[in-house]
């Protein structure tokens, strides 16, 4: 469970067979930063309610990185 | 053979499901797929049973338990697990803006036989079993998400630290409709402490428009004021229709089996033990492992959040996966996670992995009890 308050940043991943699907993003949060071994990677569904906190983290003026 | 038709007992409303799931899941506590002990909670979110969250705001730290239960009156009505919260850091003067509830959501598509919002509403019982060192009186809101209402109860613990059953009984409301989808409609909270923001309202006993000092009124519980306290709770069941204790139907209990399959429509966990199967195989590309499919017991509410935990490292000794072809392993540290559905995920590793493009293998954890992997898809309210 994300909570918009303790995102660090948000990231677009891309499908790896074809580097141009978006498929998910990587959340940073306090958790992940705290234990390094701990991926978060949220789906592109408007029922999840980590993408819905995602969309508020951006409301507040926040920023999701293009892939790299 | 005679049929029997079960009629419901309540004394107002009601609604015959003799053969329906409870409403409330995991209300035995006993399923805890994430942990069954877990410290130093400062957070919210989905800690320990299944299916029960957490609301905390700076407002102290503390250990949730699944605590198994060996006597007392929760025991004597078959109730062998509870849910359990010690406070270990105490905060006695929160600041108005801080909170802690404990409680349940609700998917709106499960709650339409409420009628809410029509002329034919139901009344709504809340029961379950209680015990905590504090005596006092303890707040429960059920609050519509869906139309910013709420209405309360509240609940008075008598005795310390012994457990004993409550009843709640909500009024029907004849306002606002539960939306028809699988998105939150409902919150049920059990308001254990508070800031200023959340106190000097009235609890509302007729369902009204949401207000923050109206929610934790005539709560005077404070388990965050000292690390003496704890709260336990389990025998959680809601009933549709008003019902008194000599009217309440039994506890529905169901199987581990059951309750557990109702939990994974929420929570999934795969791996978190040492050199376990994943349930997939992998297939090798040119420059990458893809595996999977990491296939859920059941078709989950949304496309889920795929948290994956890995190892430190690519060797075996650190290795939170391995990938094993071709008579031999690739250690590698972790997955990302590739497509999800509500039905499955695919999870991938484009390193530390070497093979012929083509090549299959098989998917399991790594060897290394500090490094385990766990891959988990929660699609929580």
């Amino acid at each position: 469970m994300i909570n918009k308050n303790t995102i660090v940043s948000v990231k677009k991943m891309l499908a790896p067979e074809d580097n141009k699907t978006l498929i998910n993003y990587k959340v940073t949060d306090a958790e992940t930063q705290a234990n390094s071994r701990i991926q978060k990677f949220v789906a592109i569904d408007n029922g999840n309610a980590d993408y819905q906190a995602i969309q508020q983290w951006v409301a507040d003026g926040n920023t999701i990185q293009e892939a790299d | 053979m005679a049929f029997t038709l079960l009629k419901s007992n309540a004394i107002d409303g009601g609604i015959d499901r003799p053969n329906a799931k409870p409403l409330i899941i995991n209300g035995d506590m006993a399923v805890a797929q994430r942990d069954t002990s877990v410290t130093g909670i400062t957070g919210d979110g989905y800690k320990l049973c299944d299916r029960w969250y957490e609301y905390l705001s700076s407002l102290g730290t503390y250990t949730f338990a699944q605590e198994a239960q060996t006597s007392g009156n929760a025991f004597d009505n078959g109730f062998r697990t509870a849910f359990r919260i010690d406070c270990t850091t105490a905060d006695a003067s929160p600041s108005a803006s801080d909170e802690f509830w404990w409680g349940m959501k609700f998917e709106g598509q499960n709650l339409q036989l409420i009628k809410k919002g029509t002329s034919n509403a139901q009344k709504l019982t809340l029961a379950f079993w209680v015990k905590s060192n504090k005596t006092g009186v303890g707040q429960v809101n059920f609050r519509d998400t869906d139309n910013s209402r709420m209405c309360s109860g509240t609940y008075t613990i008598s005795s310390a630290d012994t457990w004993e059953h409550k009843i709640i009984n909500i009024v029907a409301d004849t306002t606002g409709s539960f939306n028809n989808d699988n998105a939150e409609s409902l919150q049920i909270q059990w308001y254990l402490d508070s800031g200023s923001n959340y106190e000097g309202g009235t609890a509302p006993t007729a369902w009204e428009a949401d207000s923050a000092t109206d929610r934790n009124a005539s709560g005077t519980l404070n388990i965050g004021d000292n690390t003496a306290n704890d709260w336990s709770i389990t025998g959680v069941q809601l009933e549709v229709g008003e019902y008194t204790s000599s009217t309440l139907p039994p506890f529905q209990h169901e199987s581990y089996g059951d309750n557990l399959f109702r939990c994974q429509r929420y929570y999934n966990i795969f791996g978190n033990a040492t050199g376990k199967p994943i349930g997939m195989a992998a297939f090798y590309t040119a420059s990458a492992a893809y595996c999977g499919p990491l296939v859920y017991p059941v078709e989950m509410r949304s496309s889920p959040t795929i948290s994956i935990t890995g190892g430190s490292g690519d060797a075996e000794a650190t290795a939170g996966y391995a990938i094993n072809h071709s008579a031999q392993n690739d250690w590698f540290q972790t997955f990302s996670s590739s497509a999800t559905s509500t039905k499955e995920c695919h999870v991938y590793v484009s390193s530390g992995v070497s093979a012929t493009d083509g090549d299959a293998g098989r998917c399991k954890t790594g060897d290394s009890s500090a490094n385990v992997g766990k891959i988990e898809a929660s699609a929580e309210l």
